[in-house]
């Protein structure tokens, strides 16, 4: 992890929001690294002064005020009026629904019965399929969308986000990264971010975040594992089936409350009741857009899953096993020997290089001497 | 604080019987459930939309959670439900107050927030609070709300998310950019103090 990286994760790594893998890979940036240890003191300093602000209290009057504003009957779960009225439109709609019933379930198990046909054959073109490969044109394309659509259309109707943090030990990092990279296109995923670190005398490392269709998640993880030596691994799960069936009953909620806005608007006479109306629609859409908006995010990011995939290469092992003195003392030796060796091999080259300046003396001395010993001979 | 376990379960608890007691109409436990949340709310209230109109929006918020308490389904936390309608009602009075405000990009909006005002002379100019206190209002509202809503109210980033009906990932990266700022403003403030001296 770099220190961009690490100072973007710093907050939320003091406020314990961070998955296991990333945690682990902070703190060992903020072991190696001062400067970002500096911005975490700082970073933590501040959010202590924060939680420490005092918060102020309500007026006084505020209670008294909240208390008359409320409608005596408003805060009741079931008011007996309304009770009645529910009562007497969910008696009127079961009794249209039984005669509406009648009319239509011959027609309605004979469509079922040519659905179910169509689906076997579908199921049997998709079985001959090879892996990878769309079964029909533009299949492919469809793929993140389909998940999502079947759950809702069927009986359990599940909507999770799924998450993986997975850390991989790896031989090589670029191979393990390529590999990586073909087996999330080989499902119709892709890569949303990407980092790699090459620290000397550290091991090339790097981080991935790629999306996956749903349907292909734990496959994907389990081929991201087979890539070196899974070291840490953390899947989650956010089940947001609750909000979603929440926010599509909100967004038809609001749009009623719309339609009766604009009617009230057709209606309006004075320009009071047109600038009432139009901060009331004003509000209304701007809500259907809030929940629209949600709606979509959700749908999207539980039919394609997050893999945070961290790779890192394996350091290289020292060939000594630690403490052996024998191997120790011999391949201390043989390093003096190379040095010794490779003294004398520059002092011959230098001799040789300088030979000029000490030869013709050196000849000189030694013809002079010669000549002295053989003087020396006769007398 | 965090409160310990036992605290915190018997707190769930009382909760959970009050809810149940103001649906069913008990004003008692809605006068409970108030002297719960009435300080909390206007707290919020008071940062989102500033001191002038935090009583009004607390008093529309508080009305509007008691008369839906009967909606309530404890799909969330109760504390989550109360925020997320407090900031609803707040994020209307900002609306009525800047109608042509709408919601962009974090970068614009915060250069959308008050461009002449200088955050950090507000700091110094309000000798009324502490200056940490000072710089959080001097955020953008963007900041703000998020920063309030952790740090201030105590919600994980999962419930500010619910609460902001925004993916979890947005408040860890606005939070992050808010105390970067947050740190910014209060250097400004302190070097500027030094100078005036």
């Amino acid at each position: 992890m770099n220190c961009q990286r690490t100072q973007q994760e710093i907050k939320a790594y003091i406020d314990g929001e961070l998955g296991v893998v990333t945690r682990f890979r902070l703190s060992r940036h903020l072991a190696r690294c001062a400067g970002c240890r500096k911005e975490m003191d700082e970073m933590t300093d501040l959010t202590n002064q924060l939680r420490n602000v005092p918060g102020p209290h309500a007026p006084r009057g505020l209670r008294d005020k909240v208390m008359a504003g409320i409608d005596a009957d408003s805060t009741r779960t079931s008011r007996p009026r309304r009770l009645l009225r529910t009562g007497a439109a969910v008696a009127a709609a079961l009794l249209g629904t039984m005669l509406l019933a009648a009319v239509m379930f011959p027609v309605f198990f004979r469509a079922r019965e040519a659905s179910r046909h169509s689906e076997a054959l579908r199921n049997e073109k998709m079985m001959g399929a090879p892996f990878g490969q769309p079964a029909e044109p533009g299949a492919a394309d469809s793929a993140p969308q389909a998940a999502p659509k079947r759950a809702e259309e069927g009986g359990m109707g599940l909507l999770v986000i799924k998450t993986a943090d997975v850390y991989v030990e790896v031989r090589s990092f670029s191979d393990a990264n390529d590999r990586a990279i073909s087996i999330a296109k080989s499902v119709g995923g892709y890569v949303t971010d990407s980092s790699a670190e090459a620290v000397e005398d550290t091991p090339t490392s790097g981080e991935l975040t790629i999306r996956v269709p749903v349907d292909a998640f734990e496959r994907v993880v389990e081929q991201f594992g087979k890539l070196g030596v899974v070291k840490s691994k953390a899947i989650t799960g956010e089940d947001v089936t609750g909000e979603v069936v929440d926010l599509e009953s909100r967004i038809r909620n609001k749009r009623a409350e719309e339609r009766q806005y604009l009617d009230i608007m057709n209606r309006a006479r004075s320009i009071t009741d047109v600038v009432t109306v139009s901060n009331e629609l004003y509000r209304v859409r701007a809500e259907i857009e809030q929940a629209q908006g949600r709606l979509k995010y959700l749908r999207s990011a539980s039919a394609m899953a997050t893999v945070n995939l961290t790779l890192e290469e394996k350091a290289k092992m020292k060939p000594a096993a630690a403490g052996s003195v024998i191997y120790n003392s011999f391949t201390g030796a043989t390093a003096s020997l190379k040095s010794t060796l490779s003294v004398f091999g520059v002092i011959a080259v230098w001799m040789v290089v300088y030979s000029p300046l000490w030869a013709v003396p050196v000849g000189i001395w030694v013809y002079g001497r010669r000549k002295r010993v053989a003087a020396d001979a006769r007398q | 604080m965090v409160p310990s376990v036992p605290k915190a379960m018997a707190e769930q608890l009382t909760q959970r019987q009050l809810i149940a007691g103001a649906q069913s109409g008990s004003r008692e436990a809605l006068e409970k459930l108030l002297d719960l949340y009435e300080d909390r709310v206007f707290a919020l209230a008071q940062r989102m939309v500033g001191p002038a109109e935090a009583e009004d929006a607390a008093q529309e918020a508080l009305i509007q959670i008691c008369s839906s308490i009967g909606g309530f389904r404890g799909r969330s936390d109760l504390s989550t439900w109360v925020y997320r309608v407090t900031v609803n009602v707040c994020l209307q009075h900002r609306r009525r107050r800047n109608p042509e405000v709408t919601p962009l990009e974090d970068d614009a909006l915060e250069r959308q927030a008050d461009p002449d005002a200088d955050p950090a002379a507000a700091i110094d100019r309000n000798q009324l609070k502490s200056r940490v206190d000072a710089a959080i209002d001097a955020l953008p509202e963007v900041y703000r709300d998020v920063v309030v809503l952790h740090e201030l109210m105590g919600l994980t980033y999962r419930e500010c998310a619910a609460v902001l009906e925004c993916p979890v990932g947005t408040v860890k990266s606005r939070l992050s950019s808010a105390f970067v700022k947050l740190r910014e403003l209060l250097r400004d403030s302190v070097s500027e103090g030094e100078v005036a001296i």
